[in-house]
């Protein structure tokens, strides 16, 4: 089966928005208004993806692999670009100019994203992540009159053009030593240290990658520095979607890693690490962004507890807990978004009396907070219940014991956001009142707020997609 | 066997020819010298290829490198200042020296001993293979990755100029 | 022939053949020059040389007398390494691109199947040459010149390359060989006649990439004094001098192959015809730059990315639906 094209349904709607949007950036500014229909569309490819979920087969040769997996994934990426979409529409510090041109860069890495969900072929996995990671390169730097977006964007491209080197380095010692990139034939190879040490350094060198699009820890160093100079907006899409690309290449390649194998270990010591040390920085950090970056490095060291275990039920987990990360930190970042009307960065103090400002935003931040922790009742509770479960039956008990100490670490400072928006006093001005927060969009962040409760309380809607998902990792390639 | 010296001495010297553009460009202080360096290292790479028969993908090497990569190299080099007071006109100092080259070593020594005591089963005899079907590769196992270098392309040209052009004012 | 020493006999043919094209590439040299100059001088209503020997015959000759006698200059300032590697890299590949061009039945060099794409390869180290003279010479000319021959060759070759895929895609092969005999005896049965835009496309091309007038901006002799090599004396002078004639014959012996039929010829096919038809083209080249004015550079770079590049792309999508019905 070479070309099926109600295979590449979610692929093809995608393109098609890419087109449009391309129009728009070449058309004249008059039809620029069509861009706040941007969202819409976006949120209809969700259900595209969702229709598409019957579906299953090989295409292109054996490259391109359409499952369970990849349109679990494909639903989340669309309904993160929705949301990145619609919390960007009236971003304050994108010049007016270069709107159209954002929009065709997001939508553009969203394409790359769900490229990589399907792709079962490590060159198409290589072009994808560069798909997705070439346009962050060129959305960061987005930012006006912020010398530090510029940074950021030079941080990013230096530090991705690197592990691109290795990663491709990697790749030729896989190539070298096993002949082939296809998955499913190198499914069969041995990947131990004793037989082939060359291909397993350089299946090392390719996870590199992966990792530095998912912050785990040793590359994890950009990430406070990327997200702090890029504009909240921006920030919101880097923080978020990139990972669930990052995620789903892992559950694919972890078909390769027997529990038993040193790289294993290896990816093991590295969660640990990084869930350490994510946590550990943000409890210093002062400026929001700042704390969120090192909270992702923590929650990439949390993910890979499910891609550590291997095993269905922990891939499932890994998958349910990349959507709820997306879920729980956009939320945190609409709120971020919605406070810092004139763009700039946020610190700790600009929470202050948040519940007074506006109670609504102060909600979904404290929801979104408990979830972050994984506090009971939210989502990020049953996501990370699902983690450690899967973690600890393949016998990973010292793992789990690190994990659950973060937890409590964590709660120090998630909580901290929370304590200064409801226990502190919000500024006042000359007049003595309490500057409301202008336009909360508070349906949106409510509906996200909802979503991570309801995921929290209800999981199974959820996790039972998630299910067939990890069953079609493991399952296809057994 | 005088073939097979001879074979070691060709393949040496073009490892060595390598190694000393490598070293040029890493060492040299002025930075049109360090490309001249690069270069020798992309010709001595393009020689490796044709050692293993592999003529095409050699002179591509050439034609893509040398021909144009390095020029446009060459091009950004000439648009920029050279400040002789900067931070980077100062040598590294010893310390920073010893560091840099240990961590250069480190993974090749690790790399390298892997490769002779663990070297992979390769075909002892290089084959070469038509450009057809080199195409004929390129253009059916791998025709998605193929494709999507050009997307990816796309995507770096469009970025380089959202980024460095100013839209000009509608009129 | 037997090979003396016990040489392999295929390297014998090459060095055999490196040896006579050290002493063609000289000739032709000598020859180019005076013939430049009298065409030059006979399109401006003026004799040419015409002193030393009979009508000038001798001129190239006291010339070259001329040049390998003077004192080689390094200016201060410049970076002499660099500035003395520069006439090498621009000559030393010429002897590469002799070596895949079918001069006649049995004459080429070496029998290559990649002949095409190694001349196309090779060709591009000379830019890198005229960059290094134009920035090692610390001066501000030279690197004016320097600076538009790369925005020129990078400008130009793209569309010579699409040009001459074309022709590859038409005969399946990158052996110059092979295109030649799948060329007939008589004008109309040239690749000419089939591929008339891609011969236009490839000649204006391999103007530019020549850096012949009216496309010789990098060594402008009234804006720059002499562009790149505007330092250079004496032999450092004359080696980009015979490199730059040397590449003429190149790429008009490329286009005969290409595009007119090769050794191919209505009577007694041999290397006559291939002479005949790359001296004619130079000679058109010739007549070129004493008909055309310098064209400005902003025209020099419209003109390859606004039209032939995209009339290069479109002769390439017809060429490969013709090759595919």
């Amino acid at each position: 089966m070479i070309f099926q094209i109600e295979l590449f349904i979610p692929e093809l709607y995608l393109l098609a928005l890419i087109g449009g949007l391309f129009v728009l950036t070449v058309g004249p500014q008059s039809w620029w208004r069509f861009l706040r229909y941007l969202p819409l569309a976006a949120g209809v490819g969700i259900g595209v993806a969702a229709l598409s979920f019957q579906f299953s087969g090989l295409m292109l040769y054996g490259a391109y692999q359409v499952d369970g997996l990849s349109q679990f994934f494909k639903l989340a990426i669309f309904l993160g670009l929705a949301v990145t979409c619609l919390n960007a529409l009236n971003q304050p510090t994108l010049s007016e100019e270069k709107r159209p041109d954002y929009f065709l860069f997001l939508c553009l890495s969203a394409l790359g994203l769900m490229l990589l969900s399907s792709a079962v072929e490590l060159v198409t996995i290589f072009l994808a992540l560069e798909l997705a990671s070439y346009s962050l390169y060129a959305l960061i730097p987005l930012r006006s009159k912020e010398p530090a977006a510029a940074e950021a964007g030079i941080k990013y491209i230096l530090f991705g053009a690197v592990v691109t080197a290795l990663a491709m380095y990697g790749l030729s010692y896989i190539l070298g030593v096993h002949h082939t990139t296809y998955l499913s034939e190198l499914m069969t190879k041995t990947w131990s240290w004793s037989e082939a040490p060359a291909a397993l350094i350089g299946l090392t060198l390719f996870l590199g990658a992966l990792f530095y699009k998912l912050a785990l820890f040793p590359l994890h160093f950009w990430c406070p520095d990327v997200y702090e100079g890029a504009s909240n907006e921006t920030a919101a899409f880097v923080a978020t979607l990139p990972k669930l690309g990052a995620v789903v290449v892992l559950v694919r390649l972890s078909t390769l890693l027997d529990p038993s194998m040193e790289v294993t270990m290896l990816l093991a010591v590295l969660a640990a690490v990084s869930m350490t040390f994510g946590n550990l920085s943000a409890l210093v950090q002062n400026d929001l962004k700042r704390l969120l970056g090192y909270s992702s490095v923590s929650h990439a060291g949390y993910v890979m507890l499910g891609i550590v275990a291997g095993t269905a039920a922990g891939l499932a987990a890994a998958a349910f807990y990349a959507v709820v990360y997306l879920l729980m930190n956009l939320a945190c970042f609409w709120v971020i978004c919605r406070l810092s009307t004139d763009g700039r960065n946020l610190k700790l103090d600009d929470l202050n009396g948040l519940y007074q400002r506006s109670p609504g935003l102060a909600l979904v931040l404290a929801v979104s907070a408990f979830a972050l922790v994984g506090l009971p009742p939210t989502a990020g509770f049953m996501g990370k219940l699902f983690l450690l479960n899967s973690a600890w039956m393949e016998g990973y008990h010292w793992l789990v014991i690190i994990a659950v100490l973060n937890s409590a670490i964590a709660i120090y400072y998630y909580l901290n956001l929370v304590r200064h928006a409801y226990t502190r006093e919000a500024p006042v001005t000359a007049s003595g009142e309490v500057q409301a927060v202008p336009n909360p969009g508070l349906l949106w962040g409510g509906l996200l707020a909802a979503a991570v409760l309801w995921l929290g309380v209800a999981p199974a809607t959820l996790f039972s997609f998630a299910q067939l998902a990890g069953a079609a990792a493991g399952g296809v390639l057994p | 066997m005088p073939s097979q010296s001879l074979a070691y001495a060709v393949l040496f010297g073009h490892v060595a020819f390598i190694v000393v553009g490598a070293l040029m460009t890493v060492l040299s202080q002025n930075l049109v010298r360090a490309l001249v360096g690069l270069i020798m290292t992309l010709f001595g790479v393009a020689g490796l290829f044709f050692l293993m028969s592999a003529p095409f993908i050699g002179l591509m090497q050439i034609l893509i490198y040398v021909g144009a990569v390095s020029i446009l190299i060459f091009f950004a080099i000439m648009l920029t200042q050279s400040w002789s007071s900067g931070d980077e006109a100062q040598g590294p100092s010893r310390k920073r020296a010893v560091l840099a080259s240990l961590t250069a070593l480190a993974p090749a020594l690790f790399l390298g001993l892997t490769i002779i005591f663990k070297s992979p089963p390769s075909l002892l005899v290089a084959e070469e293979t038509e450009v057809s079907a080199l195409g004929r590769f390129l253009l059916e196992p791998y025709i998605l990755p193929f494709e999507l270098i050009s997307l990816l392309l796309t995507v770096a040209m469009a970025g380089a100029v959202i980024l460095g052009f100013e839209r000009r004012k509608q009129r | 022939m037997n090979p003396p020493f016990g040489i392999p006999p295929e390297l014998f043919t090459i060095l055999l053949a490196l040896g006579l094209l050290a002493g063609f590439v000289g000739l032709n040299g000598l020859v180019l020059v005076y013939l430049e100059r009298k065409v030059a001088g006979h399109i401006q209503r003026r004799p040419g040389p015409f002193e030393v020997g009979p009508h000038g015959i001798l001129q190239p000759l006291a010339d070259a007398l001329k040049l390998v006698g003077k004192q080689l200059i390094t200016p201060r300032g410049a970076d002499k390494w660099l500035f003395w590697t520069a006439p090498i890299i621009s000559f030393a590949p010429v002897f590469v691109l002799f070596l895949p061009i079918p001069f006649g039945p049995v004459l080429t060099a070496m029998e290559m199947d990649l002949g095409l794409l190694l001349i196309l390869a090779f060709a591009g180290i000379n830019v890198l040459a005229l960059c290094l003279a134009g920035w090692s010479s610390e001066n501000k000319w030279s690197l004016l010149g320097a600076a538009r021959a790369v925005a020129q060759s990078v400008a130009y070759e793209i569309p010579l390359l699409l040009a001459v895929l074309a022709i590859a895609f038409q005969f399946g092969s990158l052996n110059l060989s092979t295109i030649v005999s799948g060329q007939g005896a008589w004008p109309w049965q040239w690749n000419i006649m089939v591929q008339p835009v891609a011969f236009f496309i490839y000649f204006v091309c391999a103007l530019a990439e020549t850096n012949r007038a009216p496309f010789d901006l990098p060594e402008a002799e009234s804006e720059l004094t002499a562009g790149f090599h505007t330092e250079y004396s004496g032999m450092g002078f004359g080696i980009f001098f015979l490199a730059e004639y040397a590449n003429m014959i190149v790429v008009c012996a490329v286009a005969t192959a290409l595009f007119l039929g090769g050794w191919n010829g209505p009577a007694a096919p041999g290397v006559w015809w291939f002479l005949v038809k790359v001296y004619l083209l130079l000679l058109v080249m010739m007549w070129f730059r004493w008909t055309y004015p310098r064209v400005r550079f902003d025209q020099l770079l419209n003109l390859s990315w606004k039209w032939l590049l995209p009339l290069a792309l479109i002769n390439l999508l017809v060429t490969l639906v013709l090759v595919k019905i």
